[in-house]
């Protein structure tokens, strides 16, 4: 007799069915835009210097929000934070990779990669990226792309991808007869500074009976303290503008452009602004990132190179008023074209011990979709990595243009950072140390460093060189 | 002639079991101790020591190389410099704070009103974070806005680079260290000198003895091996410093403040050269070594 109701085997094929829906959904590539919750599920290890839990950075509170979306949408993935210094992410994440108790995910910077690049301790990222639907793909630019990738692989994938300008107190520039917008070339930046900066009985730099330690004004400050994290000041810019190649790059990483006549001269010149031309005062040789930073903010300087990372939690903290600061062009040697930006990035990287990769796959695209980048702009005034995020019209508010002045200078000529396998910035700031504090010669200071430099690259393998 | 032996007469053998019985009690009390500081101290330093005779690539030991790495290290001038600001500074920060420590024991070990709230105010700089208090120096000392800075402008003088220039940072990070640790050495000389009788300055002082006088002849000889003591922990203390500098001048300006443990850590954590950090590192450690010899030899003669 037949029954009116379902077979047994209609009943299990049925029951099969829906069993496997969700399975093959899991399956599926997760579109990066963010759609479709994943069945992928887990705990994500996430190191960060701004997380969520931090306090004291708009960039924490950003990736709070971020986090909060994140929670809502993958209830099944728990992401631990971990908040750590920026200075020394790159040597704890690399130690901890060595002991097998590396997070599943860091952040990385420039100076972080290639060390950690030649461990091994970064998953290629490269065929998960290749899963992206196109218009993900097309939606960062070049830059993007082009950090963080050896051997037609890529390793990281930069959350903020920012350049550094000079910004400029307009009021004080004004006061002293100079207009910002025609600083362009390196000797009316001098000029300008100079124009600036008085001592206590408003004697110029130029006078010889100057007194540096009166100045309430300095022209220009760059942080410049040793272990700092921190390298000549614009350095690469003047190598890259002269040179036309950077200061170290692939293939063979080489340094001998460091004791060339125009790194030489370039040297001179940047030095020259704290020992002659007194523009910079000595007491950058001890500041780090946050003291450089507060002094711009605090208004003891009409000069500062701020990067769009730190600019926003530093305007917030300005003690003048923040619009009369404003971004401008790098000048250049002949004033010709504006000199190039070098863009800077604080990326993610996948552990390659990872034991839940697909998750960590899966929060490393939602820190990378376009409701992300907008929340990192709008919270945190970062520089937003998709081309589509800049249609947004909260960047045509005054307060905000800055963001188009950076973008506009990375289409004309950007130079991005890159991570040599060893790293330059402290030798070459010990060469800058030593030419103001000891006047040792530029071309002895600068041939140490050299040296410096090739006994350690001479220390890596051949063959474990990063290439482009 | 024969001699005849006396034989002690035959020992139960429940009293031998007895008597052989190992007393554990004495090994488990000390094991937890054992346990952590092989742990934690022995075998990395054991690891240390074999690390520096391996190329290694962080921290994968790669081939054998022997006393490559101290040959290396020997050769490069960065250790030298670094040696001679670790002495300068370990020498002259240790002749500071023992001084200044023993002038606070003397004053602390008078019977006077306030001294027991001046103990107390007097150890706050050792009980506080050394993070903290080279973070409140680093402000003082700045050249811009720094306290001190700020009260000599005021007064009509001239700013100072207290961190910028190479000699005077180096002035300024003893004096910060002297008064950090000052402290430490004030509480070990106030015990040294709390153990010596009142009765012998009560003597002193009925034979006509100035206080000066009773100081010289009994107080500092009585003192001796406390001051010693002092001497060689805090050279062993000093010659290890590293978040000084790291925190106040970073090392710089130039190399000017670079001792051999900041040497050693940017060689590790910079550069990733584990094979000669480790080479450093047992320098370092041949050289606390001595040190605690020496102090151990101290203690046995008392």
């Amino acid at each position: 007799m037949r029954t009116a109701g379902i077979s047994r085997r209609a009943f299990l094929g049925a029951l099969g069915a829906a069993a496997a829906l969700p399975l093959a959904n899991a399956c599926k590539a997760i579109p990066i835009g963010g759609g479709g919750a994943s069945a992928t599920s887990g705990t994500v290890e996430f190191m960060a210097h701004f997380t969520p839990v931090g306090t004291n950075d708009v960039r924490d509170d950003a990736s709070k929000a971020v986090w909060e979306d994140f929670q809502k949408k993958y209830p099944n993935i728990t992401i631990k934070w971990q908040q750590t210094a920026w200075q020394t992410i790159g040597e704890k994440y690399m130690a901890a990779w060595s002991a097998g108790s590396a997070p599943d995910i860091s952040l990385f910077s420039p100076a972080n990669i290639a060390p950690a690049l030649l461990l091994g301790s970064v998953e290629d990222l490269t065929p998960h990226l290749n899963g992206w639907p196109a218009a993900d793909k097309e939606d960062y630019p070049k830059v993007w792309w082009d950090v963080g990738t050896y051997n037609g692989k890529k390793y990281i994938a930069p959350l903020l991808l920012f350049g550094a300008l000079p910004i400029y107190r307009k009021s004080l520039f004004q006061e002293a007869g100079q207009k910002v917008d025609q600083i362009r070339t390196w000797d009316d930046w001098r000029k300008a500074l100079q124009a600036i900066v008085k001592d206590g009985q408003g004697r110029p730099p130029t006078d010889p009976a100057f007194d540096e330690s009166s100045v309430k004004v300095w022209g220009f400050a760059q942080y410049a303290a040793r272990n700092s994290g921190a390298s000549i000041p614009y350095f690469n810019t003047f190598i890259v503008e002269r040179l036309g190649k950077q200061m170290v790059e692939p293939p063979d990483w080489k340094a001998d452009r460091w004791i060339t006549p125009e790194a030489i001269d370039g040297v001179t010149t940047i030095t020259n602004w704290v020992t002659k031309d007194r523009i910079q005062p000595k007491s950058t040789l001890n500041m780090n990132l946050s003291d450089a930073d507060k002094f711009f903010a605090s208004g003891l300087c009409a000069a500062y190179n701020f990067g769009t990372n730190t600019y926003p939690t530093a305007r917030k903290n300005m003690q003048f008023d923040p619009m009369d600061a404003v971004f401008e062009r790098i000048p250049s040697p002949d004033g010709q074209k504006w000199g190039p930006i070098g863009i800077n990035h604080w990326s993610m990287g996948v552990s390659s011990k990872s034991k839940n990769k697909e998750a960590a796959f899966t929060v490393m695209d939602f820190w990378l979709t376009k409701a992300a980048d907008i929340e990192f702009a709008k919270t945190a005034g970062q520089q937003p990595k998709r081309t589509s995020s800049l249609s947004d019209p909260f960047f045509d508010k005054p307060e905000n243009a800055y963001v188009k002045t950076f973008a506009d200078a990375q289409k004309e000529w950007a130079v991005p950072d890159l991570s040599a396998p060893v790293r330059t910035d402290d030798i070459l700031l010990e060469a800058y140390h030593s030419i103001i504090t000891q006047n040792v010669p530029v071309r002895d200071a600068m041939q140490q460093a050299y040296d410096k430099y090739t006994k350690l690259l001479s220390q890596v393998p051949k063959e474990k060189l990063p290439q482009a | 002639m024969s001699q005849t032996v006396a034989v002690p007469s035959r020992v139960q053998p429940a009293a031998v079991a007895r008597k052989r019985r190992v007393d554990w009690l004495p090994y488990l009390m000390v094991a937890p101790t054992v346990v952590v500081l092989s742990v934690f101290s022995l075998l990395p330093t054991l690891y240390g020591a074999v690390v520096s005779l391996y190329r290694v690539q962080f921290v994968e030991l790669l081939d054998f190389v022997g006393l490559d790495n101290y040959v290396g290290i020997f050769t490069n001038p960065e250790f030298w410099s670094g040696l001679r600001v670790s002495v300068i500074f370990s020498f002259f920060s240790v002749v500071l704070t023992v001084a200044v420590g023993f002038g606070l024991a003397l004053l602390a070990n008078r019977a006077l009103a306030l001294v027991p709230t001046f103990r107390t105010v007097v150890v706050m700089p050792w009980v506080t974070s050394y993070v903290v208090v080279y973070l409140i120096f680093k402000w003082i000392l700045n050249f811009d806005d720094g306290l001190l800075n700020v009260v000599l402008y005021a007064v009509g003088q001239r700013k100072v680079g207290w961190l910028t220039d190479p000699f005077l940072a180096m002035a300024s990070l003893i004096v910060v260290d002297t008064w950090r640790a000052a402290p430490y050495a004030m509480i070990l000389l106030l015990a040294g000198l709390q153990t010596i009788p009142h009765e012998l300055y009560e003597a002193a002082a009925t034979d006509g003895a100035s206080g000066w006088r009773s100081f010289w002849s009994m107080t500092l000889p009585l003192m001796k091996l406390p001051l010693t003591i002092v001497l060689v922990l805090l050279t062993i203390v000093n010659l290890n410093t590293l978040v000084a500098m790291l925190v106040l001048t970073g090392g710089g300006p130039g190399r000017a403040t670079e001792p051999l443990s900041l040497l050693m850590y940017n060689q590790a954590f910079q550069y990733f050269q584990m094979g000669p950090a480790a080479s450093i590192a047992m320098f370092i450690f041949a050289l606390n070594l001595v040190l605690a010899a020496g102090y151990v030899r101290l203690l046995r003669s008392d």
